[in-house]
């Protein structure tokens, strides 16, 4: 069963300079209990395709496509009923903790605050859960802890508060992105392995630059490339037998695998190359890529390739 | 950040994005429209501003040709009033926030990057200025000074620099963090080289916002020092020295308060509406995706 | 080339309660001309200052920091005006390395203006000569950083860095805002040029796999002391203080096909510098703690040659 299907999502944004084509055609379903990884550098959508999901644009963006949720297309529901999926059956895990927490507001009450919103606890039974799902995220001694404000947390603390607010109201759904973006590498694991055992009942969405994460926390993952999937496949498949030009580049450029960088910059979102958009920083580039966009192929089982030499 | 692929300067940028700005391109249209009037006042009027004529006093608007506007209690044609009236006030301020910018900026930059016993005297020195308000301060100097514009202009330098000081001094304290500034002291280049070749350049845009909304403040201070008669002397047209001569007529020839009152309005008017303009476009955090 | 001899600076901070952060702590080491010396360590461990200490943006509290026997640290503002193109730095966003308001050109002519390296006549040559050098077109001269992306930038930060010729290049996370694909021009870049002109670094970063293939040494800082510092197969091979095999073991892998090892996370959070652990610093986290690490602090001490570790228990 699948939970979140995107279907021919467009997400573009018109500017002063041109059309920015954030998200360009992207289709792709996430089952129960899958964590999906949408893998992508700097610049290639993956952000406003998460919020896209929320319907969190600001409202010069326009959307087209579906968005298939629990029964019924995300883009068509009225902004009441947004509100209400939101954090109550799609939660979303931010980067940027500091950013992302109000400075002013006591942890506890923060949590509770969206407990109360969606469940209609009152505000003692609401301080109850919120100290309840501090303990979930490992805070030690979360009642104390509670009424300190987000200064007083450390940048691993305060994701396990973003996790913790994220899922206080038992989402479904959980779209994550970059949520260890900026921790240390000790830390990072911390919270890698917290998400793996918070998100083990759910359907998530993982947006990330960083493989090693992805490949701690995801069933299958995606490559994007300015704006569209450029492959996706089950997480081992991806890393044993990559086949799109991107996704080797990708891989090749990583420390560890040979550092041989992919030549030349992502292309920009608003002028996207003609024929396959990755063609002018392939070497396996022939006259039909410089022609021809190509599709989604099934190459194996359940592996999608957009290449023509795949 | 997009990516531009024109070779466009920050200058050229700018000018572009001032005329998608309606607000902007308003007060810009008008201030320049002002200022023209204000360059060809000798074309532009029908009579001498201060050629005292008792025969033609307090001639209604429209009613005579050759006083276009009607003349005041001394039969002084009112259009040419206030067209060189419009020489003295952009003069004024042009002077006034000019010298405020050049001290208030230096000192700015000056204490922000040295910081320390500086930084706390220099800006001591501006809380205290600050805590007065600034037009009773003004009254003050003005009337130690003895009347005149001169001395209208230097009480309203004295607290005008100390906004240029203190957005100077801000802008400075986070530029000085910057790695672009560190990377030039690790090149070895000198302080003056630093503050004039990578500071200077980078605050200009703040202080271009608050020196055109500081236009339609001296302005305004400037007439209402007039006004209580600090400022120009007779026979000198001056808006607010010709608003409060007029006060008298109030109600046999209520043109005389309406029309100077009316000038010094679109003025500060134009001015703010450029200054609040400026400052959306000039803000570096204009809303970018991804 | 370059020694650093217990380099140390404290920040004091409050106003009734005067609070000393020991930021770094007596930290020692040796680059040799025209190796690389990595300097690993996470957010808030020193890392940083020790480069910023060593070019003199922050001053010391006390140590040495010799360059060619020359006691940087002693050294007048002016005569530290002359020696500083011989020691640069590139700093983590290139985007703010760059003064906003100055062209590509200018920003990489002013190195040899403030110091009349190169002739006026021959500046525009010289100044396209460093272009090619670092793979920038010659079309990037008349644009401004905003016009170019991070890694670009991080290429022109190293063109204006070469224009100075200096000897000593101290990289502070260079690479640590660039996409992985970027990064390995930049990287590649850097040891290509290192190769071309012989240049000493220091890299200082937090991450593992960029160090493992820059250093020829490395160094490894917790909270504001080395506790270990090796030749790079040593450090990474035979890890031997508690704290760098944590770090090795969090750093996740990304062998494809590998099977994924149950890692050994590091308990709790660095404690901050205020309050600093007695005895050993890294006690509170430590899974081979004894009673002895909370009072006696341990020295480095050399248990191969060049590798030496700060534990009590190796």
């Amino acid at each position: 069963m699948s939970s979140l299907e995107i279907i021919d999502l467009k997400t573009h944004f018109p500017t002063p300079d041109g059309h920015v084509r954030a998200v360009d055609t992207i289709t792709l379903s996430i089952m129960e209990n899958e964590t999906f990884g949408v893998i992508g550098e700097t610049g290639c959508g993956k952000t406003v395709l998460g919020l896209s999901v929320m319907r969190l644009l600001p409202p010069t963006a326009t959307i087209a496509g579906k968005i298939r949720y629990a029964g019924r297309n995300l883009l068509e529901v009225s902004e009441a009923e947004m509100r209400r999926v939101r954090g109550e059956e799609i939660a979303m895990i931010l980067q940027n903790p500091t950013t992302s927490l109000n400075p002013v507001i006591r942890v506890g009450e923060q949590i509770a605050e969206a407990i109360r919103l969606h469940q209609g606890l009152n505000k003692r039974d609401a301080k109850k859960k919120a100290v309840e799902m501090l303990d979930a995220v490992k805070i030690p001694s979360p009642a104390e802890r509670a009424n300190e404000y987000p200064h007083e947390f450390s940048g691993g603390m305060k994701q396990r508060v973003m996790i913790a607010m994220g899922l206080a109201c038992d989402p479904a759904l959980i779209i994550a992105d970059e949520p260890t973006k900026g921790l240390d590498v000790t830390i990072k694991a911390q919270i890698v392995e917290l998400i793996q055992k918070v998100t083990e009942k759910k359907a998530m969405l993982l947006i990330t630059h960083d493989l090693g994460v992805a490949r701690e926390l995801c069933d299958r993952i995606a490559l994007m490339y300015a704006g569209e999937l450029v492959e996706y496949a089950q997480i081992k498949e991806i890393f044993e037998n990559p086949l799109h030009p991107y996704t080797r580049g990708f891989l090749g450029s990583l420390p560890d695998q040979g550092l041989v960088p992919i030549p030349g910059i992502s292309p920009s979102l608003i002028e996207l190359p003609d024929g396959c958009r990755f063609h002018p920083r392939c070497k396996y580039t022939t006259d039909v890529c410089k022609q021809k966009h190509p599709e989604m192929i099934e190459v194996a089982e359940g592996h999608f390739v957009r290449c023509f030499h795949a | 950040m997009m990516q531009h692929d024109k070779h466009d300067s920050w200058v050229t940028n700018t000018v572009a994005r001032v005329r998608e700005s309606r607000s902007a391109m308003l007060g810009l249209a008008t201030v320049v429209s002002l200022v023209l009037l204000a360059i060809f006042a000798p074309q532009l009027s029908p009579n001498d501003p201060t050629e005292v004529c008792l025969g033609d006093r307090l001639i209604s608007p429209f009613k005579e040709s050759k006083y276009p506007l009607g003349t005041d209690h001394l039969g002084r044609c009112v259009l040419s009033r206030l067209l060189y009236g419009a020489r003295v006030s952009l003069a004024v301020g042009i002077t006034v926030v000019g010298v405020s910018t050049a001290i208030g900026v230096a000192l700015g930059v000056v204490s922000g990057y040295y910081g320390g016993i500086l930084d706390s005297a220099i800006m001591r020195l501006v809380d205290a200025t600050l805590s007065f308000p600034s037009i009773f301060l003004a009254v003050v100097i003005a009337g130690m000074l003895g009347r005149g514009l001169a001395s209208v202009m230097i009480a309203l330098v004295a607290v005008e620099w100390t906004s240029y000081a203190r957005v100077s001094r801000g802008s400075v304290l986070s530029l000085k963090e910057k790695e672009f500034v560190e990377s030039a002291r690790s090149l070895g280049a000198r302080d003056s080289h630093i503050m004039t070749r990578h500071i200077l350049p980078n605050i200009i845009a703040p202080v271009i916002v608050v020196a055109t909304i500081g236009m339609a403040y001296v302005i305004l201070a400037a007439a209402a020092l007039s006004f209580l008669g600090f400022g120009a002397q007779p026979p000198t047209p001056e808006w607010g020295a010709m608003l409060n001569a007029g006060r008298v007529y109030m109600r046999t020839a209520p043109y005389l308060t309406i029309l100077p009152g009316f000038a010094i309005m679109l003025l500060v008017l134009a001015f703010n509406l450029l200054g609040d303009g400026l400052r959306d476009i000039l803000d570096p955090r204009r809303v970018v995706v991804e | 080339m370059l020694e650093v001899n217990g380099l140390t600076k404290h920040f004091s901070s409050g106003i009734l309660q005067k609070q000393h952060v020991k930021a770094v702590d007596g930290v020692s080491f040796r680059i040799k001309a025209g190796t690389t010396l990595g300097l690993v360590g996470e957010s808030g461990c020193g890392k940083t200052t020790i480069g910023r200490l060593i070019m003199r943006l922050i001053e010391p509290t006390d140590g040495q920091v010799l360059f060619d026997d020359i006691d940087l640290l002693t050294l007048k503002k002016r005569e530290l005006r002359k020696i500083r193109p011989r020691m640069q730095m590139i700093f983590q966003d290139p985007d703010s390395s760059l003064d906003p308001r100055m062209t590509i050109g200018t920003s990489i002519a002013e190195p040899l203006k403030v110091h009349g390296i190169v002739p006026k006549h021959e500046r525009s040559q010289k100044i396209r000569e460093l272009i090619k050098t670092v793979g920038l077109s010659p079309e990037h001269v008349n644009r401004y950083p905003y016009q170019l992306s991070g890694g670009q930038n991080q290429r022109v930060v190293l063109a204006r860095i070469l224009a100075m010729n200096p000897d000593i290049i101290i990289a502070d996370e260079p690479t640590s805002s660039l996409d992985v694909s970027v990064q390995a021009q930049i990287l590649n870049l850097m040891k290509d040029l290192q190769k071309k002109f012989n240049h000493t670094y220091l890299f200082i970063t937090h991450d593992l796999d960029v160090v493992r293939i820059m250093a020829d040494r490395i160094a490894v800082m917790y909270l504001g002391k080395l506790v270990e510092i090796g030749e790079t197969h040593d450090v990474f091979g035979y890890a031997k203080h508690p704290y760098t095999q944590a770090l090795l073991s969090a750093a996740t892998r990304m062998k494809p096909g590998a099977e994924r090892k149950k890692q050994t996370l590091l308990k709790g959070e660095t404690p901050g510098p205020i309050d600093m652990p007695s005895g050993c610093r890294f006690h509170t986290r430590c899974p081979r703690k004894k009673n002895r690490c909370m009072i006696e602090e341990p020295e480095l001490v050399e248990i191969k040659g060049g590798h030496h570790v700060a534990c009590h228990f190796i």
